[in-house]
């Protein structure tokens, strides 16, 4: 049982309330009395789903603010408040549990003429009835899942397989190329143990040992003793050589320093004697010099006194010493010559002065370089030669006690080369005597090879155990894909094979059964995205939708809407139909209807055209008629 | 250890959300999905 009561839901103002039973029940009204309405109000309290603000408008009666749906169906109850703030209309649920009635899309349980599969239908468009399907099933979303799960299944197959080439190649390659190993290395092992056990043998080294033990002495006399001291004198040797070498080179050095000064000589003496000659005319020039400007200096003062007198008689008219009269002009003319002549003198004396000096200054360079050059030459000399003279003697020194240390190494040398041969005598007796020690030494080289070689097998079967164990992981791993792909493939065939196979079937059964247009089926074409219905009438003339009735259009939807909600939402117990059937006559109405409200609990079905057939043709229903 | 099994309902609750959540949902699908498996 259905009750639902409610307030200012579309065209029912005010508060109502309604009870319907299990089965169908019809809701019979003119345009306008609210049959509508109170299907919004089953809608809007159980859609819980995306409702838009343009239909929530029309859900809220006109310039109401508030109201209410309250919805019990069988024991569970559904409330939703609806209010108006400003421009929008808000609802708020209370009572939803999220288990139950959730709708993937409105238009699955909910039929009405502005419904995008009945707009298809109307208009014959693939695009319409695509985009319905796909947007109440979602399929689409269940494809790409499809798709990736596919991906990620192969992806993981992949894995696995190139683990287990691997895992199969080397382990049995690795395994059997151990066990002919260990086999041969067996074989080898037990050769070399008969051999040791042999009488030959431990014979043979009882014998032999005495040479054994003279061979160790032999050889630690040689390597110990003789060559060590062979490599000490040969050291020393060498460093005493190459000290000599030095000394020589610097030897050599300081001869030819030598020989150049000795070639050079002739020549420093001659620079020498042209510097003393110079020094001497400088000094001869730096005389006759002083002796100009002494001469110069003196005529200046007698001048300068001679000028002092004459400055003096210039303002008298009479000689103090003989006091004859003066000529002023006279004096005036000897007083002006005599400052020209001083002043001619002073410049003189003066250039003579600095010749004077340059003179000096000449004179000690020259003097210099003279002091340098006979100090240069004697130092030089005197050093060199005792240079040599000592490195000389160094050299002699070093030479002299080089053949001693030589000889005692030809000796060393001799003494080694003759233990040697004694060595490799008894060592070749020794080997003639006991050849199965060599033969036990190859052996024992052959079987450490082999296990060589088994140790690299079990490394590579320990790196094989490695891949066995991601191996098993890898096939959990594939094995998981596969459900989850298993999982997708089937709801998304579920969604869209089957779901057309049930749609098909229906149809087919409910045009049987109405007698009308037969439909061949309906394709759902995978690379398009696209659904269309392919029809064909009972004379096998293909048709289109749009050359269909109105009832059969109607009865298209009705059929393609109920499948599809049975196959998405199998367990939603409400199917409500507003107005689409109001083109079928009565005896097909009750047909359908009666086809599907025996598969479903709940059927509500509003119309306003007044149907006159017989209520009980209708299986499990009731009408109401006037509800409003 | 025995294996984990996988939730259907919960994964398929999963997907649904990032697919509706975003705008490139392929590879946040893929990566939920190896998850799922991987997870074992």
């Amino acid at each position: 049982m259905i009750e639902i009561e409610g307030e200012n839901i579309g065209g029912l103002r005010g508060p109502f309330k309604f009870t319907l039973q299990n089965g169908l029940s019809m809701l019979h009204a003119p345009n306008g009395s609210g049959k509508s309405s109170l299907l919004r109000a089953f809608h809007l309290a159980i859609a819980n789903t995306n409702i838009s603000q343009e239909d929530l408008n029309n859900y809220l009666t006109e310039k109401e603010i508030n109201g209410f749906v309250k919805v019990f169906i069988d024991e569970n109850e559904f409330e939703v408040q609806i209010q108006r703030k400003g421009e929008k209309v808000i609802i708020t649920y209370s009572n939803v549990d999220d288990d139950i009635f959730k709708f993937p899309s409105e238009e699955l349980s909910f039929i009405r003429a502005k419904s995008d599969l009945y707009q298809g239908i109307i208009k014959d468009d693939d695009t319409f009835i695509s985009s319905w399907f796909y947007k109440v099933t979602e399929a689409h979303k269940y494809e790409l899942f499809l798709e990736i799960s596919t991906n990620t299944l192969t992806d993981y197959k992949t894995t696995r397989d190139d683990l287990k080439k691997k895992v199969s190649k080397d382990i049995s390659r690795n395994r059997e190329e151990i066990n002919k190993l260990q086999k041969e290395a067996e074989e080898i092992s037990g050769k070399i143990d008969s051999m040791l056990d042999s009488e030959e043998y431990k014979l043979s080294m009882k014998e032999h040992s005495e040479k054994k033990d003279k061979i160790d002495k032999l050889r630690e006399l040689i390597n110990k003793n003789l060559t060590n001291r062979k490599t000490k004198l040969s050291d020393e040797i060498f460093k005493e050589e190459e000290a000599i070498e030095k000394l020589k080179r610097e030897l050599e050095k300081i001869k030819k320093k030598i020989d150049n000064y000795d070639a050079n000589l002739p020549i420093m003496q001659e620079k020498l004697r042209k510097n003393e000659k110079k020094r001497d005319k400088l000094e001869e020039d730096l005389d006759k010099t002083k002796d100009q400007r002494l001469t110069a200096q003196q005529n200046l003062t007698s001048i300068r006194n001679e000028l002092k007198e004459n400055e003096e008689l210039i303002n008298r008219e009479t000689c103090p010493k003989c006091h004859q009269k003066l000529d002023p002009v006279f004096y005036k003319d000897l007083v002006a010559k005599g400052r020209a002549e001083l002043k001619k003198l002073e410049t003189q004396v003066k250039s003579l002065k600095t010749k004077e000096r340059e003179i000096f200054l000449e004179t000690n360079e020259i003097e210099d370089e003279l002091r340098e050059l006979t100090n240069f030459l004697k130092i030089n000399r005197e050093s060199l030669n005792k240079d040599r003279i000592i490195k000389e003697k160094d050299v002699k020194k070093k030479n002299e006690s080089l053949p001693d240390k030589k000889k005692r190494r030809k000796q060393l040398t001799d003494e080694i080369e003759v233990k040697n041969k004694e060595l490799l005598a008894i060592q070749e007796v020794l080997a003639e005597e006991i050849p199965l020690q060599n033969e036990i030494f190859k052996l024992q080289g052959e079987f450490n090879g082999k296990n060589k070689l088994i140790n690299k097998s079990e490394e590579e079967i320990e790196m094989s155990s490695e891949y066995q164990l991601r191996y098993l992981k890898a096939e959990g791993h594939v094995k998981r894909a596969e459900a989850i792909h298993k999982c997708y493939s089937e709801r998304f065939h579920h969604l869209t094979f089957e779901t057309f196979k049930q749609i098909n079937e229906a149809l087919m059964a409910s045009f049987d059964l109405l007698n009308l247009a037969k439909l061949k089926k309906i394709v759902f074409d995978k690379k398009e995205n696209k659904l269309f219905l392919d029809i064909q009438r009972a004379n096998n003339v293909y048709t289109t939708l749009e050359k269909l009735s109105g009832a059969e259009k109607s009865l298209i939807t009705l059929i393609i809407t109920w499948v599809v909600k049975q196959m998405v939402i199998p367990d939603e117990p409400l199917f409500i139909i507003d107005e689409v059937t109001t083109e079928m006559d009565d005896t097909r109405f009750q047909d359908i209807l009666n086809y599907i409200s025996n598969k479903t609990d709940y059927v509500i079905v509003a119309r306003h055209k007044p149907y006159k057939g017989k209520q009980e043709n209708l299986a499990q229903s009731h009408i109401i008629s006037t509800f409003v | 250890m025995a294996e984990k099994k996988i939730d259907f309902k919960k994964l398929d609750e999963e997907l649904i959300n990032i697919y509706n959540s975003s705008k490139k949902p392929t590879k946040a699908i893929e990566k939920k999905i190896k998850e799922v498996i991987e997870n074992d």
